[in-house]
């Protein structure tokens, strides 16, 4: 691996975040899956969840030793964790192994937190083992109220440790993540690359907004228009749901919407952000200051 | 249980970004004013209804015809293949080119070349040995999604 490798980028997803080489990407996402990948090929692969329960790291040896429904299963063995690996706290219980494929071997490591509860599989693939020992040590699976809650393919956000990912969307071009606590949501929204979408909408951000559909009709003009092309919005709106609990209400409630959107001309990005009962106006701000690109160079270009 | 059986892919990821798209011979090409490309490419009917089509006027010589103007990014897919360069050094350039994420290059680039592939606007060549290629070795992993 080349110098670009030694550089670090965050990687956050699922409640588990990693430091990783600034050469890696982001592959494949699911919910509590993570795959990531070096000049097109996987480098290392993650699961995590939430165990309800006790945790047997035997049955899960065992259960990862089956031959799969895809083919054979792999040669697992367990081994002692390398020397230059760092220290868990005893809240972390940890359990190594090394598999080999059919084509590819690894070493696969599994985590559980006795604070959160929460068990992480990760396999790194062996053309990821040079990085293995500054990725396993930056392993965090708490929230840190100062570090992103979301650092995936090209962006970064950090949201109050209470809001909870509740829907994604990955398609080439434009990406959107929903989080909610409660009756807020806030929406994220990242297109690319931005000066071929602006020249579809005559460079207005405005005239982008309303043909991807997140500005209702009766939406009032923007609130904000600042010289670095930032655009917000702000409305009201009553849906269905609001009405019908009006009835059983005596004061009605009609949703608060705000919406913000600019311009990351450096990265040839389009963010936007939408807040939905936030009443808060400082969290929405916070929200938009923290979500960004992650800043790197082109690294991908030396991969492979 | 033969009914459920999951295909298995013809090839791998890996082989696949290393084939290398070659426009067809019958494709005529042009440019519009704002330098987009305008592909003309023969459309490929049943007999029958090719037969039926004569019966009702059509001229016997003139085979049908469809039009496909490109979009900018799908004009620059277009102008990079060279059918010497692989569908792995097609996404390279268009990062390059358009600063997109790498992942959503490869989805963009190789979901555009099934499209125009299925059309027979481009063939697939396999990947060539040689000191060039990236062949070789086999990928397991993910799928494109």
């Amino acid at each position: 691996m080349n110098r670009s490798v030694q550089e670090l980028q965050p990687f956050v997803w699922s409640g588990i975040a990693l430091a990783i080489p600034a050469a890696w990407e982001t592959g494949e996402l699911d919910d509590g899956y993570a795959l990531l990948e070096y000049g097109f090929r996987p480098v290392l692969e993650l699961k995590t969840a939430i165990i309800r329960g006790r945790f047997s790291f035997k049955r899960h040896l065992k259960q990862l030793a089956k031959a799969g429904k895809h083919g054979p299963a792999p040669h697992i063995e367990a081994v002692q964790p390398p020397p230059e690996w760092p220290v868990f706290p005893s809240t972390i219980q940890l359990e190594t192994f090394t598999w080999q494929g059919k084509r590819t071997s690894g070493l696969g490591l599994i985590l559980f937190c006795h604070t959160c509860q929460r068990a992480t599989l990760m396999q790194i693939y062996d053309r990821g083992l040079a990085e293995a020992p500054r990725i396993v040590a930056s392993f965090r699976d708490h929230d840190k109220p100062s570090e992103p809650s979301i650092a995936v393919y090209d962006i970064q956000a950090t949201l109050p440790a209470t809001f909870g990912l509740t829907g994604f969307q990955f398609e080439a071009g434009r990406f959107s993540l929903v989080f909610a606590r409660s009756q807020e949501t806030i929406t994220l929204w990242r297109w690319s690359p931005a000066d071929v979408m602006l020249a579809g909408c005559g460079g207005d951000l405005a005239t982008l907004v309303r043909q991807n559909g997140l500005l209702p009709d009766i939406a009032s003009p923007p609130i904000r228009r600042s010289a670095d092309n930032h655009v917000q919005w702000q409305w009201h709106r009553k849906g269905p749901r609001n009405r019908l609990r009006d009835r059983f209400r005596r004061r009605p409630h009609d949703s608060n919407h705000l919406l913000r959107i600019w311009h990351h001309r450096p990265a040839n990005r389009i963010l936007a952000v939408r807040a939905v009962n936030v009443e808060d106006l400082a969290t929405f701000d916070r929200i938009c200051c923290s979500y960004g690109i992650i800043q790197k160079e082109n690294a991908a270009n030396d991969a492979g | 249980m033969g009914l459920f059986k999951k295909k298995t892919p013809q090839m791998t990821r890996d082989e696949a970004l290393a084939c290398v798209p070659v426009k067809s011979a019958v494709v005529a090409e042009s440019r519009t004013g704002d330098g987009m490309i305008r592909l003309r490419y023969p459309l490929v009917v049943k007999p029958w209804i090719a037969e039926l089509a004569r019966r009702f006027g059509g001229r016997p010589d003139a085979a049908p015809s469809r039009q496909l103007e490109l979009d900018e990014l799908g004009s620059l897919t277009w102008d990079l293949i060279d059918g010497d360069r692989s569908v792995k050094g097609i996404v390279r350039h268009f990062i390059q080119q358009t600063r997109v994420h790498p992942k959503e290059a490869e989805v963009a680039v190789t979901r555009f070349l099934r499209e125009l592939g299925r059309r027979g606007i481009v063939g697939m060549a396999p990947a060539r040995t040689g000191p060039n290629s990236f062949g070789g070795k086999r990928l397991e992993g993910n799928t494109i999604r």
